[in-house]
């Protein structure tokens, strides 16, 4: 294992092989655990003392299909605690081509300078990056494209990230080298900003991928998966639909999100659909492509290119929880207009859930009409002015629910949720209110879980499983979408490391890293000062009833402090 | 009696009227859902589909009733 240490104060780069403990994990994985073992968890997230991770997943390095997924990590400035945020596109892929398993940034500059780190498999070098100071991301990414070349990797945060706002993401270049591709949640674009870095370029053309131990092991295996995965008819749906096409299903069971999550219904469903969005963006043409991939290779190509009425590129990818924060939660039922504030997001650099969970707080304040995208599209601008309002929704949800004075903040552990209402889908309530990252829409969603949703009774459970694949997945790098085709072929994950890495992993690899790794995260946060009582979601979710089905959070607390007992999973 | 049932993705062009998201089906009395499956000839096996009468997940021998709203949608199988 060959872990990559930058000190971003003195600037000395230098490699070392890690500690044994580290060698059988990657991705979220190996995040959670190089946090316990180097990073005090009383740290200022924004100090010299954090340090930010990439970790790409285990499986990666390959091309294999939707699993090459970068993971970031640090401890997060929005929650105070554990944070891994993954994203797809180049960066996973090339990092593991310079021969690096794992890169640390760490320490902080005295002077408040910005610089490009340029990495290559023979170099680390800091180059100047004031031309690019406070320039938006998508004008970033192009000019240092023609600076290095068309064949990099990017990892970049936009002006939202060198403001060290706490709803900023790091992008990352999609395959066709658009930068959209965002670890999103909690705040690491701003960890990035705090040590002085707007981008670093990964130039991995003289590397070349990481050994395989087993070769006619690894393609068998891989084929297996390959026709799993295109067997399944989820593949399908996710091709031409994305994951737009969530936005039916959550308002279906009456969980969509809608004007501030007072609503699980929305009066303007079909307008935001994904079945409208297909339509439209195969009308209008142009630029516009419904079924795209983020990663080289990927089989399912859940990503898309939406186009304006000219068929003129105005945002890609136009995903699902950014149709449900920027969209219902904010009553707008016009997917161009959520297009230009996805897009507004991306260019500051912002986690578009944090920032539309912010914005529908902002309204509540009277901020905004709810269904004015006009007056969101103003409120964005004043961050981009850098005002103090727009200082206060760049911080996030919870940051203007307490500078507004509004407690209905949907939010567990500082950060915002994502685009499915706890209290209709109580399992990922269950997930919302005890994963370590917070409310977080990758840590194990159950609303494909064919349950009463509405039982309180049940859902301990079935969160616990999401969970725990969740961190398996993230671990290794492999896309929620893949999770398909291994759960058609389990057998493949096994077979796929063994033969990669000439180990001799059982079958239960997936929920033996899923385990130890959110113990792990469990284990920083019970450093940094967690207890029980921030394993719940906000009391008001207890109390006001949501519309359609009339319904409270009522998973007990004593439920929710059973989620992490690992005994009865162990023994059946 | 009616039923309304909306079809999510894919499914909407399983029906024999291909594009539309939503349609009222004239159900005899004691009708289930798989009633509803024949007749719109989709032949995806049930471990597949995901089925959400009246806002909560339900089972294909589920008798229904009038006014009922169905959606319909691919689920995921296979794996935990």
């Amino acid at each position: 294992m060959n872990v990559w240490r930058i000190n971003t104060r003195t600037r000395e780069f230098r490699i070392d092989q890690g500690p044994t403990s580290w060698e059988k994990l990657g991705g979220r994985g190996l995040i959670a655990r190089i946090l316990v073992d180097e990073v005090n968890p009383k740290c200022d997230p924004l100090g010299a003392e954090n340090k930010l991770i990439f970790a790409p997943g285990l499986m990666v390095g390959h091309r294999l299909s939707s699993c090459d997924r970068i993971s970031i990590g640090g401890k997060s400035p929005l929650t105070g605690g554990v944070k891994e945020a993954n994203a797809g596109g180049s960066t996973g892929l090339k990092i593991t081509h310079l021969g690096c398993s794992v890169l640390i940034l760490e320490d902080q500059p005295q002077d408040t300078g910005l610089s490009v780190i340029y990495l290559s498999p023979s170099e680390c070098r800091f180059e100047d990056g004031s031309h690019l100071a406070g320039k938006g991301v998508y004008e970033s990414a192009a000019s240092l494209i023609d600076e290095y070349g068309p064949d990099i990797a990017i990892a970049l945060i936009g002006p939202a990230g060198e403001r060290q706002l706490k709803g900023a993401g790091i992008q990352n270049l999609d395959k066709d080298r658009v930068p959209s591709r965002i670890a999103a949640r909690g705040g690491l674009g701003a960890v990035l900003g705090s040590k002085g870095i707007k981008a670093i370029v990964i130039d991995s053309r003289d590397g070349e991928g990481p050994e395989i131990q087993d070769l006619e092991g690894f393609r068998k295996a891989q084929k297996t998966y390959n026709k799993a995965l295109l067997g399944h008819p989820q593949t399908q749906v996710y091709a031409d639909y994305g994951t737009a096409a969530m936005a039916r299903m959550s308002h279906s069971f009456g969980a969509l999100p809608t004007r501030g999550f007072s609503e699980g219904q929305f009066e303007g469903i079909e307008e935001i659909s994904a079945e409208t969005l297909r339509d439209q963006i195969i009308e209008r043409a142009g630029d516009g492509n419904p079924t795209h991939g983020c990663m080289a290779g990927c089989a399912i190509r859940c990503s898309n290119i939406y186009p304006d009425v000219d068929g003129k590129n105005l945002v890609s990818p136009l995903e699902y929880e950014t149709i449900g924060l920027m969209g219902s939660n904010l009553g707008l039922a016009d997917l161009d207009l959520i297009a230009q504030l996805n897009w507004q997001a991306n260019d500051l650099g912002l986690d578009s859930i944090e920032l539309g969970a912010a914005l529908a707080v902002a309204a509540e304040a009277g901020k905004m009409e709810f269904g004015n995208g006009r007056q969101a599209l103003d409120l964005i601008s004043e961050i981009r002015a850098g005002t103090e309002l727009g200082r206060t929704l760049g911080n996030g949800a919870c940051s203007t629910g307490k500078a507004l004075n509004i407690e209905r903040v949907p939010a567990v552990k500082g950060q915002a949720m994502s685009a499915y209402d706890p209290r209709a889908i109580k399992g990922t309530g269950v997930t919302y209110a005890t994963s370590p990252q917070g409310a977080d829409h990758t840590s194990g969603l159950t609303i494909r879980a064919k349950i009463d949703h509405l039982d309180p009774k049940i859902q301990i459970d079935v969160s616990r499983k999401a969970q725990i694949n969740a961190a398996g997945y993230d671990t290794l790098g492999v896309c929620t979408f893949a999770g398909f085709g291994f759960g058609s072929a389990p057998e493949t994950i096994p077979a796929l490391l063994n033969a990669r890495y000439g180990w001799q992993v059982q079958d239960d690899i997936l929920h033996r890293l899923g385990r130890e790794t959110l113990s792990l995260e469990r284990k920083f946060n019970l450093a940094a000062g967690f207890e029980a009582r921030d394993d719940r979601l906000p009391e008001w979710m207890t109390t006001e009833k949501l519309p359609p089905h009339q319904v409270v959070f009522d998973v007990s607390d004593e439920d929710l402090d059973k989620v992490f007992d690992w005994v009865d999973e162990d023994e059946e | 009696m009616k039923v309304e049932v909306h079809l999510h993705a894919t499914l909407r062009l399983a029906t024999q009227k291909p594009g539309r998201q939503k349609i009222t089906l004239d159900l005899p009395p004691g009708s289930s859902i798989s009633h509803i499956l024949d007749q719109l000839k989709i032949e995806i096996e049930p471990a597949h589909l995901l089925l959400v009468l009246n806002g909560r997940t339900s089972t294909i021998d589920q008798e229904l009733k009038d006014g009922d709203v169905l959606n319909l949608m691919t689920a995921v199988s296979g794996g935990k």
